[in-house]
C-alpha cells in the first residue's frame, strides 16, 4: 500500500512540477479554449493561420528583446527601427532599386542601428534604457524627415510582395514561416551554442563573465545588432503586408515585444529566459487580440486585458 | 542588559536547524559566538532580532520574557545587529545613512539637520572617527562603512550589539580601531555578541564564548579558561590537527611567470615577482597597498602601463583576460558573489561558462563533454552538493569557493591566482582548501596567493612578497618567518632588496 501511494505521490509531484515549469503554456491552452468557446470560428484552419501571421511581427521583435533582456539590457528602439527600415525599403524600391536588394539594405540598416545601440551601451557605458530611448526618438524622427511624414505606397511585385503576402502551398503565409524559422533558430542557439551561453552568463553576472575571459563588450554589441536585424525584418514584413510604408509604423511595438518576452518567463533582472516561453508569450497576446476581435470587443479592452495578463504572468512565474 | 535564550528550536521544512539551544550573554560583556558555517549562528541571531520566529523556546532580557515578532520589536528593546553584508546606501551621505528611517524632525516635519549633526559628531567623537558628514558613503573604505553601521546602533542607544563577522573585510589597522571601539562600547556599559571565525581575535577581545555545532549547543566558557585548540575541536567535533598541511619539500621547477618593472599610474610601481612550477608565492600588504591591482594586471583585467612579463622565460604581452588565459592563468577572485560566480546557475553551467571554447566545436556546445569534464573537476575538489545541477546559490561559502577553483581547474591552469581564498569560510572548509592547494602544487601548478590573513600566508606560501602603498617593500623566504617581521614591511619598513 505504502509503495503504491508513494508512486501516486511521485506521479503527482511530477505533474505539479510540469505545471509549474510550463505555466505560460498551460495559460495559452486555457485562453485558447476559452476563446474557442466564446468564438467558434477561432479553431478554424483559416483563423489559426491568421493568428500566426499576426503574431509574426511582434514575434520577431520579441525574440530580439528576449536575448537583450536575458543579457541584462532593454531595447526600446525596435519600433523605430521597424519604421525606418520599412520606409527605407519602400523608398529604395520607388527609386528603382530591385526589391530583394532593397530588403537586404533595410536589414543592414537594422544591423547598423542595433550595433549603434550596442556601442553606446558597451563602449560609451550608457544604461541600455537611456541609449535605446535616445535612438528610439532619433530614428523615429529620421523616418518622419525622410518621408516628409507621408506614407510611401504601391510598391509593385517581386520579393516585396511575396515576403509579406505570399503563401506556401497556397495556405501558409510567409510571415508565419519566417516566425517559426526564427523561433527554431533561437531555440537551438540559446541552448546549444557558445554565443547562447555567453548571453546567459553576461546577464547572470557580467563581472564574472568578464573574468571568465568572455568578451562582454563585443557580445553585447552582437546582441543589440541581432535585435536590430529582427526589427528591420519586421519592418520589411509590415511594409510588404500593407503594400505601404507608414512613418508612424511600429509605434509602441517595443512594449508588446517586451510583454511577449516577459509573459514567457524572461526575467528583466537578466540571466533567465527561454525561446519556447517567448513564443508562448507572443501567442498569448495574439490569441487574446484575435479572440476579442472575433467576438467584436473594442480595441481598448484589448489593452486592459493584455496589461492584466502581463501582471498575472509575472506573479505566476514568481510563485515557482 | 542580560540576555538569556532558553531551549530554542527552529526548523525550516524538514530540516531542524536549532535543537534546544541555550544562549546567555551577561550584562556588559563581549561574548564570542562561534561555530562552522551552517551551525545555526545566523539563524539564532535572526530569531533574537525577530527576523525569524521561533518554533519553541523562550527569550529573556534582564529576566523579562520577550516575544519578538519583527525586527522593530527587538530594536525597541535596544538590540541591534551589524550585519556581515553592510546595509549602506552608497549614494547617500554619511549623515543620511546614519539617520535613515530614524530622522529627527522639527514641528513642521522638516528634517533637523543641525540636531542630527550634533548627535552624529558626539558619536564619532566617542568612536574616535573623523568623518565628513556630507560625504557620500560610497567613498568610504569598508572599514569606515562598518564603523558607520556601529554608529547607527549607538543612535538608537542599543544596549546589545550583535556583530556578525565584523573583521572579515577589514585591514589589520582597521581591526585595531574596531577593537578600540569595542572597548569603548564596553566601558559605556553595552553588551556585545561577537561572531567570528578568527580565533586570534576572539582570544584577544572577548570575555566569554558559546560554541554551536550542527544546531546544538556544545559549550559555554570564559575565554580565560579555554584554549585555541579546545575551541576549534569543539567547533568541528574532532581534533583538527594542524590547520595547515605539512609542507612537503617541493623543489620548484621551471619558471612559469615572471614580472619585471610593472607599473601602473596611481596603483603600483616597479613591481617584480616570479612564480615557478609547484611553487606557492604570497602577496602580503594592507588593504589599498596595491595587491589586488597587481593581480588584475597579471590577469589582464586592468593591464599595467609598463613593465614586462615572461612566460616560461619567453616575453609575453598581457593586455586582456584572453591573453592571460592563453598562457594558462586562472583567477579565483576576492569577491565570490560579485565577480566569481553565476549564482542562479548550476554547478555545471558555472564550469561551462568559464570554458566555452574548450567545451564546444564550431561554436556548438558539446553537452556530453561539458558534463563529463565538469563532473571530473567538481569531484576533484570534493564539493558537498545534491548533484551538479544544483544552483550555486544554494551552497555554503566554502563549497562555493571550491566551485570557483573547479571551474578554473577545468581550464587546465598552470598558474592560479587566489585572492583571499578563504575569506568568510569556516575552519573545516579552510583546511580542505589548503589541502587542495597542496594537492594541486604536486601537479606543478604555480600559485599566487593574496591574503589579509598573515597566518594563512605564513602557513602555505614558499615566499612572500610584501607591499606597502604600491611598492614592494620586501621579498621574504618563508622559513622561520615571524608575523612581526612581515608586518614591519607591510607598514613600510626597510627594503630587503631593491
Amino acid at each position: 500500500m505504502k509503495t503504491k501511494s508513494a508512486k501516486i505521490q511521485s506521479g503527482f509531484d511530477k505533474t505539479i512540477q510540469f505545471v509549474r515549469k510550463n505555466i505560460p503554456f498551460i495559460g495559452l491552452i486555457t485562453i485558447a479554449i476559452v476563446v474557442g468557446i466564446a468564438a467558434p470560428t477561432f479553431f478554424t484552419e483559416y483563423n489559426l493561420i491568421n493568428v500566426t501571421r499576426q503574431a509574426a511581427v511582434n514575434g520577431l521583435l520579441a525574440f530580439g528583446l528576449m536575448i537583450v533582456i536575458i543579457s541584462g539590457g532593454i531595447d526600446l528602439s525596435v519600433g523605430s527601427i521597424l519604421a525606418v527600415s520599412g520606409m527605407a525599403t519602400a523608398m529604395l524600391i520607388k527609386v528603382g532599386v530591385p526589391s530583394s536588394l532593397a530588403i537586404l539594405i533595410a536589414l543592414f540598416i537594422g544591423a547598423g542601428i542595433g550595433s549603434l545601440n550596442g556601442v553606446l551601451i558597451a563602449k560609451a557605458k550608457l544604461q541600455p534604457f537611456i541609449a535605446t530611448l535616445g535612438t528610439m526618438m532619433v530614428f523615429r524622427g529620421i523616418t518622419l524627415l525622410i518621408s516628409g511624414g507621408v506614407p510611401s505606397s504601391l510598391l509593385g511585385e517581386g520579393m516585396i510582395e511575396w515576403i509579406g503576402r505570399g503563401k506556401i502551398f497556397g495556405v501558409i503565409p510567409i510571415p508565419a514561416i519566417v516566425l517559426l524559422i526564427v523561433f527554431f533558430i533561437f531555440l537551438y542557439f540559446l541552448k546549444n551554442t557558445t554565443f547562447g551561453k555567453r548571453i546567459y552568463s553576461i546577464g547572470g553576472n557580467a563581472k564574472a563573465a568578464k573574468l571568465s575571459g568572455i568578451k562582454v563588450e563585443s557580445n553585447i554589441i552582437y546582441i543589440y545588432m541581432i535585435s536590430g536585424i529582427l526589427a528591420a525584418l519586421a519592418g520589411v514584413l509590415t511594409t510588404s503586408r500593407v503594400d505601404s510604408a507608414v512613418p508612424l509604423a511600429g509605434t509602441s511595438f517595443e512594449m508588446y515585444a517586451i510583454a511577449g518576452a516577459v509573459i514567457g518567463g524572461t526575467s528583466l533582472a537578466g540571466g533567465k529566459g527561454r525561446a519556447f516561453g517567448t513564443l508562448v508569450g507572443i501567442f498569448i497576446i495574439a490569441v487574446i487580440n484575435n479572440g476579442l476581435n472575433l467576438i467584436g470587443a473594442s480595441d481598448y479592452l484589448q489593452q486592459v486585458i493584455t496589461g492584466s495578463v502581463i501582471i498575472l504572468a509575472v506573479i505566476a512565474d514568481r510563485k515557482k | 542588559m542580560r540576555l538569556e535564550m532558553k531551549k530554542i528550536n527552529k526548523s525550516f521544512g524538514p530540516v531542524k536547524v536549532l535543537k534546544d539551544v541555550d544562549f546567555v550573554v551577561e550584562n556588559n560583556e563581549v561574548h564570542a559566538f562561534v561555530g562552522e558555517n551552517g551551525a545555526g549562528k545566523s539563524t539564532l541571531m535572526k530569531i533574537l532580532t525577530g527576523i525569524y520566529s521561533l518554533d519553541s523556546g523562550e527569550i529573556y532580557l534582564d529576566g523579562e520574557m520577550q516575544h519578538f515578532k519583527t525586527i522593530r520589536d527587538s530594536e525597541a528593546k535596544k538590540i541591534v545587529i551589524v550585519n556581515q553584508e553592510l546595509n549602506v546606501f552608497g549614494d547617500m551621505t554619511v549623515l543620511d545613512n546614519l539617520f535613515l528611517n530614524k530622522e529627527i524632525v522639527n514641528k513642521y516635519r522638516k528634517i533637523d539637520v543641525g540636531k542630527q549633526s550634533v548627535i552624529a559628531k558626539e558619536i564619532f567623537k566617542l568612536l574616535q572617527l573623523d568623518l565628513d558628514l556630507s560625504r557620500p558613503v560610497r567613498e568610504l573604505s569598508v572599514g569606515l562603512q562598518q564603523m558607520l553601521e556601529i554608529s547607527k546602533a549607538l543612535i538608537v542607544d542599543a544596549e546589545l550589539i550583535v556583530m556578525d563577522e565584523p573583521t572579515s573585510a577589514l585591514t589589520e589597522v582597521e581591526i585595531e580601531h574596531l577593537f578600540k571601539v569595542i572597548k569603548v562600547l564596553k566601558k559605556e556599559g553595552k553588551s556585545i555578541i561577537y561572531i567570528s571565525h578568527r580565533m586570534k581575535e576572539i582570544l584577544e577581545i572577548c570575555d566569554s564564548i558559546t560554541i554551536l555545532r550542527d544546531g546544538v549547543f556544545i559549550k559555554r566558557a570564559q575565554i580565560k579558561d579555554i584554549t585555541y585548540d579546545e575551541i576549534v575541536s569543539n567547533m568541528v567535533g574532532y581534533e583538527l590537527g594542524g590547520l595547515f598541511p605539512d609542507k612537503p619539500f617541493v623543489k620548484p621547477g621551471q619558471s612559469l611567470l615572471k614580472g619585471e618593472n610593472l607599473s601602473k599610474k596611481g596603483k603600483f610601481s616597479n613591481i617584480h615577482f616570479e612564480v615557478k612550477e609547484g611553487e606557492i608565492i604570497g602577496f602580503a600588504g594592507l588593504m589599498g597597498s596595491g595587491r589586488t591591482e597587481i593581480m588584475n594586471a597579471i590577469f589582464g583585467m586592468d593591464p599595467a602601463d609598463s613593465g614586462k612579463f615572461y612566460y616560461k622565460d619567453k616575453p609575453v604581452r598581457i593586455r586582456s583576460v584572453q591573453d592571460a588565459k592563453k598562457i594558462h592563468i586562472g583567477y579565483v577572485t576576492e569577491d565570490r558573489k560579485e565577480e566569481g560566480l553565476f549564482l542562479d546557475f548550476s554547478l555545471n553551467e558555472n564550469v561551462l561558462f568559464n570554458n566555452l571554447t574548450e567545451f564546444s566545436k564550431h561554436n556548438i556546445v558539446d553537452k556530453e563533454l561539458t558534463r563529463k569534464v565538469s563532473n571530473e573537476y567538481l569531484k576533484m575538489v570534493n564539493i558537498k552538493c545534491r548533484d551538479n545541477d544544483q544552483l550555486v546559490s544554494e551552497l555554503s561559502g566554502g563549497n562555493q569557493q571550491k566551485v570557483i577553483i573547479a571551474k578554473w581547474l577545468a581550464n587546465k591552469p598552470e598558474i592560479l591566482i587566489l585572492d583571499e581564498p578563504t575569506r568568510g569560510i569556516d575552519v573545516n572548509s579552510k583546511k580542505q582548501i589548503y589541502d587542495l592547494i597542496f594537492k594541486l602544487r604536486e601537479l606543478k601548478i604555480g600559485f599566487i596567493v593574496v591574503s589579509s590573513e598573515l597566518v594563512e600566508l605564513l602557513g602555505i606560501a614558499d615566499r612572500i612578497y610584501v607591499m606597502h602603498e604600491g611598492r614592494l617593500t620586501g621579498e621574504l623566504v618563508n622559513k622561520d618567518l615571524k608575523d612581526e617581521t612581515v608586518m614591519k614591511y607591510m607598514v613600510g619598513g626597510e627594503n630587503i632588496e631593491n
